[in-house]
């Protein structure tokens, strides 16, 4: 019964980071700075001025 | 923040002044200087100009000008602070001061870029000023977009860019667009131009049109081993004072040079340097009374020479540069400037019987010559003599492609063969894991999971690791030691035929790697056309993560024959990219292709330091993909074919009625053709996130045995082919999407490829059925 429990915590957290990272595919929340291979922006843009 | 931004009655301390030549000097003469407090009295009823009071008067800018004003304000200055409380002598409490202070911090902070033609070494110098460990290569076009790095030294803090590799900046192709655009929207307080030491004529183009741009700089004389070597003699001080720009040798390959080349940056920066100073390149009587007339009439508006020197504006027009002319026809004199322009353009005609954009480059050169006249001694081209000596071996018209053909055989051949050893050892550990887990733990769900579902198939893909680092390394050498580039230009002729660039080739290369940067390397061809058909085929082109599924499949079917199987993979990717160049350039994509003006670079022996470090960071990489993608998709893939659990079920019938089983039946009608059966339908289905869960999925759906499977040899081979061609992973696609910028091509790749795979697979198998 404890080793179920675990699979369905591990399959529940698996599901949320995947759920998450389509999220944040589809927001751009979180995702890698596109224009750090943007040339339009050379690597400046709202991104890295929040980074910064 | 720029001073245009400051709010009515905001408070800011000045941290650097931009622009150029008189609007600078005027600006500075005003009061506008490093340190000054600056505060915003009013705004004009349409927002411009505005009032600003400093030193106890006021004045009043407009926002374009206030725009080229950094300044920072309190609120701005306490963020710092909180960031930086390792700075010391910043109080975070202690408003009025901490601007000032902070003010005094930022002053020694120095934007400084790197520009220089491809393949001088630029990223190498980046790498080992800000530690970064930017890719390298001995080839042009490694760098295609800007790199940002920060490094402190002797009490400055420096921000530090690699910019693409351009030879001029002309608007002719995207990169040097690109790098110019840079120069002159974040203005730089330096650049330094990285100069190779070994073809100083062509690279001091670039120099002399940097020169034009009027923003401080500095020579940094790479690859000076070389010229050390080869006994030519180079008056560095005395270059450098005709340049108006100090020159520092350096050498990328050991970083000696770099501390003195910032040193100098430093004394540029605090006015020290005597030798930097603004020169003018002496384009001759005719073309400079032309310049003069027309940069007249240009200097009539504040505007545009605030970001840009008028002078560089004037040639650039004279040059026909479509994007200067772009930025004149917004002023309000226009017409007269482009009237004044033409004038001068017959003028130049009729005198020398040469348009002007080629009267500028003969002048530009002509300079060049008289200054190296004056300061190079040449001796011997040593090593130029031993490249002619490799070049006309591995270039020849009859031995260049067996040669090309047997080295990659070589790479396969070390990448199957050595790499078995290390793989045996993982492979041994991953299994003495199961084992051990297997015994010590009890039998329950949980057992499952991580015997059957993690240990099967993250250790079932991360026993590949040697194999890739060995292909990988191999590449690294090609690409270090020239080679990359001789492949490029023997491919050349077969390119062009499919209506593709000699260029194309470096990107397909760069694709057995990985197709991301391979697509993204394609920002280096010219013309639109050929750029566009070599993104489409990129994903042809094996990548590494594909390797984990050859080397499962080659092992449990064809031991016996496995480099010639695992080289054929490899060549069919090659021929098929060229067959859909063909018919892609005759159908699809239309337009002309651009010659072939590719540089072949010296050849240089690759450093084992460098080489190792690529090999690193690949492994460093795929790795990095085991612990996130790798485990995640194995844990779903075990999810599916657990659930619905039945407890009396055999493995192979729980398989069957479990999710994955039912999605894999229903597809498998699709894929029998090629030979296939559900398992590997279901893993093909897993690697559309990413290759390697190909092999991982198979991993975990044949328990980490894929001999058990009923696959015959054929549909074996069927199923690499259809790995190969189908379906390029997520990231590819949405890099096709970004660098074309529209989802249309990224949505034909997935279309073709896919297609391409199920009929060559279908066909490979069905005609090899009837084969007794």
């Amino acid at each position: 019964m404890t080793q179920e429990i675990i699979v369905y915590i591990i399959l529940a957290i698996t599901l949320g980071v995947i759920i998450y990272y389509i999220f944040c595919q589809l927001t751009g929340k979180g995702r890698s700075c596109p224009c750090d291979s943007c040339p339009e922006h050379g690597g400046k843009c709202h991104c890295h001025e929040k980074k910064e | 923040m720029k001073l245009s931004a400051l709010k009515t009655g905001e408070k800011g301390v000045i941290v650097r002044v931009m622009g150029h030549g008189g609007f600078r000097k005027r600006i500075v003469e005003m009061g506008f200087i490093k340190g000054q407090s600056v505060e915003v009295v009013l705004n004009a009823p349409l927002h411009d100009p505005v009032k600003y009071k400093l030193m106890d008067y006021e004045v009043s800018l407009r926002r374009a000008e206030a725009d080229l004003v950094e300044v920072i304000n309190e609120e701005e200055a306490k963020q710092w602070a909180a960031l930086h409380p390792e700075q010391p002598g910043i109080p975070a409490d202690d408003c009025e001061d901490i601007v000032h202070r902070v003010a005094r911090v930022k002053e020694h902070e120095l934007n400084v870029v790197f520009v220089g033609n491809p393949n001088c070494g630029k990223t190498s110098l980046f790498n080992i000023a800000s530690g970064a460990h930017e890719r390298v290569g001995n080839y042009s076009g490694v760098t295609v977009d800007a790199k940002v790095g920060h490094f402190n030294f002797e009490s400055y803090h420096f921000n530090i860019v690699d910019l693409p590799g351009t030879y001029s900046l002309s608007a002719y192709t995207p990169e040097e667009l690109y790098v110019r655009k840079y120069i002159i929207e974040q203005h730089p307080d330096l650049i330094i131009n990285v100069v190779d030491a070994s073809n100083l004529e062509r690279n001091l183009y670039l120099t002399t049109q940097l020169i034009d741009m009027d923003i401080p700089m500095i020579i940094a004389l790479n690859m000076y081993d070389e010229l050390r070597e080869s006994g030519n003699q180079l008056d560095m001080h005395q270059l450098g004072t005709l340049l108006g720009a100090p020159i520092v040798p350096t050498v990328g390959k050991t970083g000696e040079g770099v501390k003195e080349l910032f040193r100098q940056v430093i004394q540029i920066a605090e006015g020290k340097q005597k030798i930097a100073r603004h020169i003018h390149v002496n384009h001759g009587v005719l073309l400079e009374d032309k310049i003069a007339r027309i940069e007249a009439f240009v200097r009539k508006n504040p505007e545009p020479h605030h970001n840009y020197s008028a002078r560089f504006l004037s040639i650039k027009l004279l040059e026909n540069d479509r994007q200067v002319e772009g930025i004149i026809r917004k002023l309000d004199n226009a017409a007269d400037i482009l009237a004044e322009r033409d004038a001068c353009q017959q003028d130049i005609l009729k005198e020398i019987d040469e348009d002007s954009e080629s009267a500028i480059t003969d002048a530009k050169y002509g300079f060049i010559q008289g200054a190296l006249k004056e300061t190079f001694q040449k001796v011997q081209r040593y090593k130029r003599l031993m490249t002619k000596r490799i070049d006309s071996i591995v270039t020849h018209q009859v031995w260049g492609y067996p040669i090309f053909l047997l080295l990659m055989y070589l790479m396969f051949f070390c990448t199957f063969n050595i790499g078995q050893y290390p793989m045996d050892w993982i492979d041994a550990g991953v299994n003495w894991l199961g084992a051990i887990v297997t015994q010590w733990m009890s039998d329950g769900m949980l057992k499952d999971l991580i015997v059957d579902g993690i240990i099967s198939g993250v250790g079932g893909v991360i026993v590949f690791l040697p194999n890739i680092m060995i292909l990988y390394a191999f590449i690294s050498w090609m690409e270090d030691s020239g080679y990359m580039a001789r492949a490029a230009f023997i491919m050349d002729k077969i390119m062009h035929r499919m209506g593709l660039h000699g260029k194309s080739f470096i990107p397909m290369i760069m694709g057995f790697g990985c197709n991301i940067p391979a697509i993204m390397a394609t920002r280096t061809i010219e013309d639109r056309k050929s750029r566009l058909i070599t993104m489409l085929i990129v994903p042809l082109m094996s990548c590494s993560a594909r390797l984990p599924v050859y080397i499962i499949i080659i092992t449990a079917f064809f031991p016996k024959n496995s480099t010639l199987i695992l080289f054929s993979m490899y060549l069919l990717g090659i021929v098929f990219s060229i067959l859909m160049a063909k018919l892609f350039s005759r159908f699809v994509v239309k337009g002309e292709s651009s010659p072939f003006v590719m540089e072949l670079p010296p050849y240089r022996m690759p450093s084992a330091k460098s080489v190792s470090r690529h090999t690193w960071e690949k492994g460093k990489q795929y790795l990095k993909k085991m612990g996130t993608t790798i485990l995640l998709a194995s844990i779903v893939v075990w999810a599916l074919s657990y659930f619905p659990h039945h407890a009396e079920a055999t493995e192979e019938q729980q398989m069957e009625l479990s999710f994955i089983g039912q999605i894999g039946k229903f597809i498998e009608p699709i894929i029998q053709p090629c030979g296939l059966a559900w398992k590997e339908g279901v893993a093909l289905i897993a690697g559309v996130g990413a290759k390697e869960i190909v092999a991982s999925t198979m991993a975990v759906l044949y328990h980490g045995d894929i001999a058990t499977s009923s696959m015959t040899s054929l549909a074996a081979f069927c199923f690499m082919v259809f790995v190969l061609l189908y379906f390029p992973c997520i990231p590819t696609c949405i890099s096709i999407k970004s660098e074309s910028t529209q989802w249309k091509w990224a949505g034909f790749t997935i279309l073709y490829t896919t297609l391409l795979a199920w009929f060559t697979s279908m066909l490979i198998y069905q005609i090899g059925s009837l084969i007794p």
